[in-house]
């Protein structure tokens, strides 16, 4: 769905989203309106929404549905070049004017494809639950994600908001956030998708630390947890990864725990961002077979695991 | 209640049949004129009670006997080696065959007509194939009275009439037959109606007998085939059974739910071997009472679903054997101009739906367990046809909205939906229309027993007599922003085709709306006319004995539902395009007459731009086709599109649709002032004078039938025209020349941004409650959200947003795709079996395309283009 960003934004308190989508069935419990906060400073390596990190997305160019018609040509910063046929972006000088879009015959601020496109829309709290009721009303809840929904100001704002009107709410979260974005956030979410990162890249130290005390205190809140591991092959599926899972999973005391699969289109927005990718795609063997060890090790512990993409429909 | 959700074995068995023969070539299946004898020279009128010659006989009594000689070939046993129609499949427990025949490939029924009548027709494209159906019977009075019972009404009238025929006599000495064409004088209107009324009653026998006929060869068939000793027992007593039922019904009323069915298959196919392509009406309703004292609820369901594939029993599942079994006449046309169809997309259309559940006349809800029946054999045979629609409001059982929806899950495309808190509102506002107060009550109650026909025009069940215009709202866009004339590139036109009055091009967008207006009324004007002169040509092509019948108020008045025998006429006027209109204004005001500032275009350089399909004809003019580029563009992805939820979008869809209706109603009270109301005595010479301008120089309908009233409705959407329909329409904000329009009151395939979710909740300002025409939604639920859950969510929502109907069809466009490609793989294949074959695994996959559901193997190229971009979020 299309998020229309609110006008004269100057001077106001607003949240900033890059995707909304209605009618999920796999982002949290029943059908959700699933929307993503713009931002992120956790800098997974596996990371598939690399557009989401800053606080504004970049220009995102889909290359196989231009039809080098050169009409973006009449962008005053020279964003976009043509090169023995090629179009070629220059991301560097792009004021987000969004003018490109405006004369691109395949792209439009109105729909969700397009070959050009700018997914960051500004918009109030107030406007964006505003255009995001109707579709709630087809689903059971909302589900904030990102990017790290609670890194922004006003998302606590938003979700006081759609708890007064009784819309059932649900937050997925790495779990690294300081732990104040969660006691703000508290008194207003039913559900937590609580990832367990304990790696967010190879090299990186554990933050097992970091994760046991927020997942304590949304767990003192009362408030139902569902853990998520997100399935990283040659990282989650680590022997030393798993332990640390484990201790995370000791807080948390749920006897579920959902499987995030791979995300088979990782690279997409890499692409659309003229960017490398940070991680080596996994061949398909080694996918099945982190999927297969994790599930082996908690099954072993007596967690019942449901795969996020498939198990739920 | 809970029925098996599967199959049962014996259904299985038929299904399987039906599809091996429908995927191959049915073109020797047809009937042809030599399988009847010929009508004038053959037939002896002394078989019917006649003692003239057949050629003096009125249409309508020669029109009955042909529906005897129909019946009669269908089970003669030379003519079944090729048509099988006299046959018993293996396992059916209904008796009666449909003969083929389609929406789009045309009917196959005994000349009846003469040279001269034949001659004279074609000057308003009427003769015999004039059939025009799209309506719904009374069921009830056929199951609780019989054929018989209708057949002794009628000889009780014919001897009334021949009383007063004789005091008619002996009044004035003779009955001078050319007074008879003569109707003004009180004294020859009481003539013609005594001649009228008596033939029709002598057709209403003899159509009815015919039927009863029917049933009885069908019960010697059955009886001969239980004596073959290599069937089973079990067999061979259910073909006994089978014949004592049909022994008994439709001649008498029915006793049992096995005897329902079977009588309402044996008038259903005499209808439909008719040519009358109708639809069977609030089934539920009607079945209510046999299904609740039926113990043996698995064999109720053995016996819906043996009906529901007996009703599919026409289908074609292969594209390649079409041609051959092209039975259209140049009169199956619309109204008394050609309008030609879109006969591929309407090959497996046979104008017959089902209705379940909605209100009672007393307000109730009608869900029973009938109605859970029939929606389990829907579900579980999964045929594009029977269509079958459920009404829903917001009072409807939680348990109908789940059976519903799932229902929609398994099958991907059925049920419909009808919102009965709109469409009873609609039928309702067009009933009151110039009645007193007192009759508010009574109308509603007439209002919520509404169905629809063939398609998903509003019809009152067994009540109404139904007819309609369409018109393509895109033609009168066209010509307001071309000074009258239609937006065509031939320079020989000048600025094109002049198809409506001159109007001087708008310098605002307030007057282009109003130049609109006044353009659209132009056209509904000739609609609604031509719906009066069009239902005044039918007695003499297309009567309906048959039917007529079972019409509430034909048997009463003594007439024909061709000659104002129907309880209510409604004449429907169904604009199309209608999205594609807005999406081009919506353009119109954003680029050429925004609110503040100078406009980007003028609106002549976005005639222009549209005339020329964006590509001006002279390639050296640079900056011309620069600026054509430009309107491409900006209207087509810079520009909101109808189904997004956004003030302005809406406030634009509900001014096209004020004008539509405001300029219907107009039309409407103009054509009714011409053709039906009595003139005061100080405007009659005026009256009359209007009249003869359209080429009538009868007296007004009034005077000849006191109570007739032609209840106008508006409706909203193409059927499956809208591919048809954009052929001949320049580009406009959402496509080029030629493509499709907005498939009915949808959204441009594509271009739902907003999700289905805005596009309901857009609805709700609209005040569809006008629209008793009918105004249908299609959406293509992505099969990814597609969950039981979610539909009945968006169900609810489209009932508490108040949509007028919808069609929900779950997909993929990756599917759509693979079909796509297969089909044109196959129709590379020289070997017409290898390319059946080919396409086989996808037979059961149906989708909506407008009017009904269609097998998306057969869909015309065009028509599979335009559905991939349907499936959205």
């Amino acid at each position: 769905m299309i998020i229309k960003e609110t006008a004269n934004i100057k001077n106001k308190k607003f949240i900033s989203v890059s995707e909304a989508f209605a009618m999920s069935s796999v982002d949290g419990p029943g059908i959700r309106v699933i929307v993503f906060f713009q931002g992120c400073f956790i800098n997974c390596a596996w990371c598939h929404s690399p557009h989401s990190k800053p606080s504004c997305s970049p220009l995102l160019f889909y290359e196989q549905s231009c039809s080098i018609c050169m009409r973006c040509q009449t962008c005053k910063q020279n964003v976009h070049v043509f090169k023995d046929g090629k179009h070629i972006l220059h991301r560097e000088f792009c004021l987000q004017c969004g003018k490109c879009i405006d004369e691109c015959p395949n792209s439009s601020v109105y729909k969700e494809s397009g070959t050009l496109k700018l997914p960051t829309k500004k918009v109030t709290a107030q406007s964006l639950l505003l255009q995001l009721l109707p579709h709630i009303s087809l689903c059971d809840g909302i589900t904030l994600s990102g990017g790290e929904a609670l890194l922004q100001d006003d998302t606590t704002a938003f979700l006081r908001l759609c708890k007064d009107k009784g819309i059932h709410t649900c937050v997925e979260t790495s779990g690294l956030l300081e732990s104040d974005c969660y006691a703000k956030a508290l008194p207003f979410v039913d559900v937590w998708l609580f990832g367990l990162r304990v790696l967010t890249n190879n090299n990186s130290d554990f933050h097992t630390k970091k994760l046991i005390p927020n997942a304590q205190l949304i767990k003192n809140a009362s408030k139902t947890i569902i853990p998520v591991i997100p399935l990283i092959p040659g990282v989650m599926d680590r022997d030393e990864v798993l332990a640390e899972m484990l201790l995370v999973l000791n807080v948390i005391d749920s006897d579920e725990i959902q499987l995030n699969p791979w995300n088979i289109f990782y690279d997409v927005y890499y692409k659309a961002l003229g960017i490398e990718t940070t991680f080596l795609k996994p061949v398909d063997k080694a996918i099945k077979q982190c999927e297969a060890k994790v599930r082996k090790f908690f099954k072993g512990k007596g967690y019942k695991l449901t795969n996020r993409k498939e198990d739920k429909k | 209640m809970n029925f098996s959700q599967e199959m049962t074995k014996r259904a299985k068995g038929l299904y399987d049949q039906l599809i091996n023969k429908a995927l191959g070539d049915r073109s020797g299946e047809w009937f042809t004129q030599d399988m009847f004898p010929k009508f004038f020279s053959k037939v002896k009128p002394k078989d019917y009670g006649l003692e003239d010659e057949l050629k003096t006989k009125t249409v309508l009594v020669r029109r009955a006997i042909a529906i005897d000689i129909m019946l009669k070939a269908m089970t003669n046993p030379k003519n079944s080696k090729k048509t099988h129609t006299a046959e018993i499949f293996e396992g059916d427990l209904l008796l009666g065959v449909l003969p083929m025949g389609s929406n789009g490939l045309g009917k196959v029924f005994p000349q009846f007509m003469t040279d001269d009548e034949l001659r004279a027709g074609s000057v308003t494209n009427r003769n015999t194939m004039s059939l025009f159906g799209h309506n719904t019977m009374n069921y009830d009075k056929l199951l609780s009275s019989g054929l018989k019972k209708t057949i002794n009404d009628c000889d009780k009238e014919i001897a009334k009439l021949l009383a007063n025929e004789e005091k008619i006599k002996k009044n004035t000495g003779i009955i001078p037959s050319d007074l008879i064409t003569d109707q003004e004088s009180k004294h020859s209107r009481e003539v013609y109606k005594n001649k009228t009324s008596k033939d029709f009653y002598v057709g209403v026998k003899i159509a009815c007998k015919a039927v009863i006929d029917y049933a009885h060869r069908f019960a010697e068939i059955a009886t001969k085939e239980s004596k073959n000793k290599s069937l089973s027992q079990k067999r061979r007593t259910e073909l006994e059974n089978m014949a004592r039922i049909a022994k008994r019904v439709p001649e008498h009323p029915a006793k049992t739910f096995h005897e329902a069915m079977q009588s309402i298959t044996f008038f259903h196919i005499a209808l439909h071997a008719s040519m009358n392509f109708i639809s069977l009406g609030r089934l539920d309703q009607v079945l209510k009472k046999f299904v609740e004292k039926e113990l043996d609820k698995g064999r109720a369901l053995e016996i819906m679903e043996c009906f529901m594939i007996k009703l599919a029993g026409r289908l074609n599942l292969s594209s390649d054997y079409l041609h051959k079994q092209d039975h259209v006449d140049y009169a199956t046309v619309l109204g008394t101009n050609p309008y030609y169809i879109d006969q591929k997309a309407g090959v497996n259309n046979f104008l017959q739906n089902i209705i379940v559940g909605g209100k009672t006349p007393d307000g109730g809800d009608g869900t029973n367990a009938a109605t859970y029946l029939i929606l389990q054999a829907i579900e579980n045979v999964n045929l594009s046809t029977p269509g079958i629609y459920v009404r829903l409001h917001k009072g409807s059982p939680e348990t109908l909205y789940k059976k519903v929806a799932r229902s929609i899950e398994k099958t991907k495309n059925n049920p419909s939906i009808i919102n009965d808190d709109v469409m009873v509102e609609a039928m309702h506002r067009t009933l009151m229309r110039g009645m007193p107060a007192s009759k508010k009550e009574k109308m509603l109650k007439i209002a919520r027993d509404y169905c629809v026909d063939g398609c998903w025009e509003l019809i009152l069940n067994g009540k109404s007599d139904w007819t309609f215009t369409m018109f393509n709202a895109m033609t009168a866009l066209e010509t307001s922003v071309n000074q009258g004339a239609s937006l065509s590139p031939t320079p020989e036109l000048f600025r094109g085709a002049k198809i409506a009055p001159y109007a001087p091009m708008p310098k605002t967008f307030k007057k282009l709306m109003e130049t609109y207006e006044k353009q659209l009324r132009f056209f509904v004007d000739q609609c609604a006319m031509s719906m009066f002169l069009y239902y005044m040509i039918d007695e003499y092509a297309a009567p309906s004995p048959l039917f007529s019948a079972f019409l509430d108020g034909c048997m009463e008045r003594g007439r024909d539902k061709a000659w104002a025998g129907a309880d209510y006429n409604l004449a429907g006027i169904i604009f199309g395009g209608i999205p594609n209109v807005v999406n081009t204004l919506l353009g119109i005001q954003k680029w050429v007459f925004p609110k503040k500032g100078k406009g980007k275009y003028t609106l002549e350089e976005v005639a222009d731009a549209f005339r020329f399909n964006f590509k001006c004809p002279d390639p050296t003019q640079k900056a011309t086709q620069n600026t054509y580029t430009s309107v491409q563009i900006d209207f087509d992805t810079n520009t909101p599109k109808f189904g997004s939820n956004s003030k302005e979008v809406t406030e634009v869809v509900r001014k096209v649709l004020d004008i539509c209706y405001s300029a219907s109603m107009n039309s409407a009270d103009f054509a009714k002032k011409v053709y039906e109301d009595k003139p005061k005595k100080e405007d009659w010479k005026n009256v009359i004078a209007l009249r003869r301008l359209t080429g009538y120089y009868g007296s007004a309908l009034r005077r000849k039938f006191e109570d007739f009233n032609m209840r106008f409705t508006v409706g909203l959407g193409t059927f499956e025209q809208y591919n048809w329909q954009g052929r001949g329409i320049a580009a406009c904000a959402d496509r080029q020349s030629g493509e499709p329009l907005a498939p009915n009151f949808s959204p441009v395939p594509g271009t739902l941004y907003g999700g289905i979710a805005n596009l309901l909740n857009s609805m709700k300002s609209l005040e569809l409650e006008r629209f008793a025409g009918g105004v249908i939604t299609d959406v293509c639920l992505d099969e990814k959200n597609a969950s039981a859950e979610v539909i009945v969510n968006l169900l609810k929502q489209a009932i508490k947003d108040k949509a007028g109907m919808l069609t929900l069809s779950i997909g993929s466009e990756k599917i759509y795709r693979e079909i796509y490609e297969k089909v044109l793989a196959a129709s590379k294949i020289t070997n017409k079996e290898n390319a059946c074959k080919l396409l086989a695994p996808y037979a059961g996959i149906n989708v909506r395309i407008g009017g009904w559901q269609t097998p998306f193997i057969t869909l015309p190229i065009s028509h599979m283009e335009n559905y991939i971009h349907r499936p959205s979020k």
